[in-house]
This record gives structure tokens, sequence and C-alpha cells, in this order.
């Protein structure tokens, strides 16, 4: 029989195989109660010896007037509580101004929604339409209440343009305006 | 062996120092002391996904393997794909954070990274991903969650430990007291990586030649030699593991296996796995020698989610994470639920 030339792949074929082999015998000699105690009793010692270099080096940081790894440690710490305090504000108001912008986008839809009602219900019945906008408009409160009528009446396409009520809620609002600008100027 | 002096070229890329990681664009959006959450938005030319993804790697190795290089980075093949990704990369712990716990991690690292993440995307609901360890985290997660979770998708997470099946006799030693550690921990405070790196080691596999045969073998393949050798710079790039938190998983779940029985208890709140509603597709390798099936296929039937996919593929522990892109079932998956 003809043998297969061994090139670099065969070897690496041939050395996983072994490999494996390899790691299963040694698994199983680790997989081993007397391997186990053994770890038990040096990791004490390591302990021990751990436990024993920290003193060492806490004693001479000490008579060295030097920080130890502890005190860095948690001056570390003191740090980390801040970043997390301001991690909790950021947090807040982000909160915050997203619940405002929240709040504005369902007024705002609130109001498109109630205009669209209006809308369709003038529409709908167009006898009744200035009367229920007169209604309305008086029993709103002052500012907000004219301005809405206002927005109300520029938005119905069956209200003409020429109509009183109209033209009054819009000088009552330029009014306001040029009170307030007269206010912050002087 | 007449090819080894001809393949010896390799040489010079083997000298070359600039062995780049993680090259997808990101930006962090949120740091808390040494974590980040790292934001990988969608590729500009894909099509955009509603609901982003929100990565949680183990507390073991460095995040950087879902972002291994061009060509082999699960995260890249996320965003091609047109997924706004989030990763939470825990750092590495130092002396300071020997205290932290799982509820440190879980609450506020996971959690709060999700409402973080939630709160740039403006999304209605998340997807979480898993991975390993930080599969372990997500599941903890995901039942203690307030957060809208559409999905949840684990890759090698070990969930259940009443049968470990490597190393049995270690395992009943430290279930029956006769292994100690508890002391060797607290005086170390923080595990170092070294510590954890001989840990794996023993674990997977103690003598580890075929890697390199293997880079012989294929050493004219310059796109190969770079990808193994960043590989090998993430294999032998352990972080150390905070004690407390190392103490918790040795007692609460290596020992009492409480996560699987519902008894794990976080900051008060007990994690029950029945309250896990999203979504759920669990994955695991059939070469995964850290996690077999065994650890985590019972979480099945332990969750409350109606839709629930488990799939078994050809790989090993981390195989997914660096063949580039994402594999074909996870993006049907995806897909019809993002």
């Amino acid at each position: 029989m003809k043998k297969k030339p061994l090139n670099l792949r065969n070897l690496a074929v041939l050395g996983g195989r072994y490999e494996k082999k390899l790691n299963e015998l040694i698994k199983d000699k680790l997989n081993n109660h007397s391997v186990i105690d053994f770890a038990n009793s040096e990791m004490k010692n390591h302990v021990k010896i751990l436990r024993h270099l920290r003193q060492l080096n806490e004693d001479a940081a000490q008579a060295l007037n030097l920080p130890t790894k502890e005190d860095i440690a948690n001056v570390a710490k003191l740090n980390m509580q801040l970043e997390e305090k301001l991690d909790k504000m950021d947090a807040q108001l982000s909160k915050l101004l997203e619940e405002g912008r929240t709040k504005k986008k369902k007024e705002k839809k609130k109001k498109k929604h109630k205009d669209s009602k209006k809308f369709h219900k003038q529409k709908n019945n167009p006898q009744n339409e200035n009367n229920g906008e007169a209604a309305e408009v008086e029993t709103e409160t002052e500012n907000s209440g004219k301005k809405k009528a206002l927005y109300a009446l520029l938005a119905n396409p069956l209200v003409p343009t020429g109509n009183e009520q109209y033209v009054r809620a819009l000088e009552d609002i330029l009014q306001r305006r040029r009170n307030n600008r007269d206010k912050h100027s002087s | 062996m007449t090819n080894i002096p001809r393949k010896l070229n390799f040489r010079s890329l083997w000298n070359k120092d600039d062995l780049k990681v993680g090259q997808t664009p990101r930006s962090a959006i949120w740091k808390r002391n040494k974590a980040t959450l790292w934001y990988y938005p969608a590729a500009a030319k894909s099509k955009k996904h509603q609901t982003p993804l929100f990565l949680v790697y183990s507390l073991v190795n460095q995040a950087y393997i879902l972002d291994l290089g061009p060509g082999s980075s699960m995260i890249e093949g996320f965003t091609k794909q047109g997924y706004d990704v989030y990763m939470l990369d825990f750092g590495s712990p130092r002396y300071e954070d020997k205290h932290l716990t799982l509820g440190h991690y879980v609450i506020d690292y996971i959690q709060t990274g999700v409402q973080r993440a939630l709160t740039h995307s403006s999304a209605a609901e998340i997807t979480v991903i898993g991975y390993c360890l930080g599969g372990t985290l997500a599941v903890m997660y995901a039942a203690l969650a307030n957060e809208p979770i559409k999905n949840l998708v684990l890759f090698a997470a070990p969930i259940d430990f009443s049968k470990v099946p490597y190393m049995d006799n270690w395992h009943k030693a430290l279930k029956e007291g006769d292994l100690k550690v508890d002391e060797l921990i607290d005086e170390y405070g923080v595990v170092p990586a070294r510590v954890m790196e001989l840990f794996f080691r023993i674990v997977t596999g103690p003598v580890n030649v075929s890697p390199y045969l293997a880079l012989l073998g294929r050493s004219d393949d310059q796109k190969y030699v770079e990808r193994w050798r960043r590989f090998d710079k993430w294999v032998k790039d352990h972080v150390p593991f905070a004690g407390t938190a190392l103490k918790e998983l040795i007692h609460d779940l290596v020992i009492a296996n409480k996560l699987i029985k519902n008894k794990l208890v976080i900051r008060k709140n007990k994690v029950n796995l029945k309250k896990i509603k999203a979504n759920l597709f669990v994955v695991s390798t059939e070469g995964d020698q850290l996690i077999p099936e065994e650890m985590i296929r019972p979480l099945m039937d332990k969750v409350g989610s109606k839709d629930k996919t488990y799939k078994r593929v050809k790989g090993g522990h981390v195989t997914l994470a660096i063949k580039g892109g994402i594999p074909d079932f996870l993006t049907d998956w995806l897909e019809s639920r993002t």
C-alpha cells in the first residue's frame, strides 16, 4: 500500500487527534480524589502565604507612610459612589425630559383630535355650528379659551371670514401680546 | 514535510504589531465604573429594523470577540442586516470591585443599560442577546425585568448545573464541601485573569497544540493568519473576576443550582424563570466542551415564553461569534420577530 505523504494539513489532523487523547488522559488523571485533596491543602498553604505577604505589605506601607492597596481601593470606591450618584441624576433628568416631551406630544395629539372632532361635528351639522362655538367660547377661561376659539374658527372652513366673533378674538389676542411686550420692554 | 520552508513566510505577518480588534464603527453612550455601553448604528444602506439588539457578553473574557475584525464579526453582521446594536462591555474589574455581586451586574449594569438603550433608540421594545455567562445574567435579568423585552436569544449560556459533565469529582467535592475556595477568593479579592485562564485551560484542554498546527498548515493564507492571531489574542486575554460575584456563582449556581430551581434571589427579588415571557431562542453547539447541551437545554421547559425555539448547530463555544456575519437560522428567526 502506498503511504500518504505527510504534509502540514495532515499533521494538523494527526496532532488534533493525539491532542484530544492526551487531554482526556490528563483530565481523567486530574479528576481524582487524591488530586482534589492535594489541591485543597495546597490552596490552604497558598492562602496562608498570600495573607502573610499582604500583612507584610501593610506593615511596610504603614512604616513608610504609604497608602496600601486597600486605601486606594477605598478612594476608588468613593469615586464610584460619586459616579453612581451622577448617573442616577442623569437618568432622572432624562426621564423628566422624556416625560415633558411625551406630555407635549399627548397635548398636541389631544388638541388635534379635539379639533378634528369639532370639525366633523360642524360639518355634519352646519346649522348649530355658530351657536355651539359661541357657547364654548364663553365657558372657556379668558386667554386660552379665546385662543382656542380662534384656532377652531380658523380651522373651520364653514365659518365666514368676516365673522365678528373671529375678529374680536383676534383683536383680543393681539392686544394681550402688545401688553406683554410693553411690560417686558419697560 | 517539503512545503514547510515555503510556508514559513508568514513570519512577517506574525511579527506585525498593528493587530486591531473591534473595528465596527461605534460610540459609547453610557459608562458606569468599568462598564461601557457601546452603540453600533445600523449600516446606512440596510433596511432598518425597529427593535434594537442588546448584547451581553460574559464576565470571563473580553467582549471584543463579538467584533474581532472585519469579516469575522457578529456585530458587523447585525449592523449590515439593519439592526441597531448595543453592547454592554463589563470591562476589567480591579481590586476596588471585589464587592461587586450578581445584583450589581444584573440590576445596575444590565437593567440600567437596557433602559439607556431604550431611551437612546426611542424603540418600544428590545431584543436581548446573551453569550456564555452573559447569557446566564441575561436570563436572570429577563426574569426580573420591567422593560419591554421582545426577544431573548442565548448562546451557550450555562443555566442548569445539576450535572456538570466534566471534572465531575471536583463538582461533587464542591457540593459536599470537601473543596473550599472561599478563603482563596476572599484573599485575592478579585481573582486574577491568569487564574481564570488556568481554570478554563484545565476544563477545556490542558494541551493545546492543534491551533498552532492548523496555523502552520495554512500559514500562506494571510487572512487566516490575521484572524488566527486576533483569536489567539482573545483566548489569552482573560479578565479578572470580582470575588463576591464569583462566590455567589459557585454557591448559588454551581453548588445549589438555584437558577433552574427558581430559588435564586437577587436584591430581594426571586428569579422566577416562568416570568420570562419574551420570545426565546436558545443555541447550543455540538463541539462546545465548556457548556454542553445538558447545561442549557433544561431552560426550555422552565420559561413562560409561548414562542420558544431550541437549535443545536455544529461548532465550538465561540465559533458562531467569529464566523463572520450572522448564521442564517438566526437571521430568519430575528427577521420575523423584530
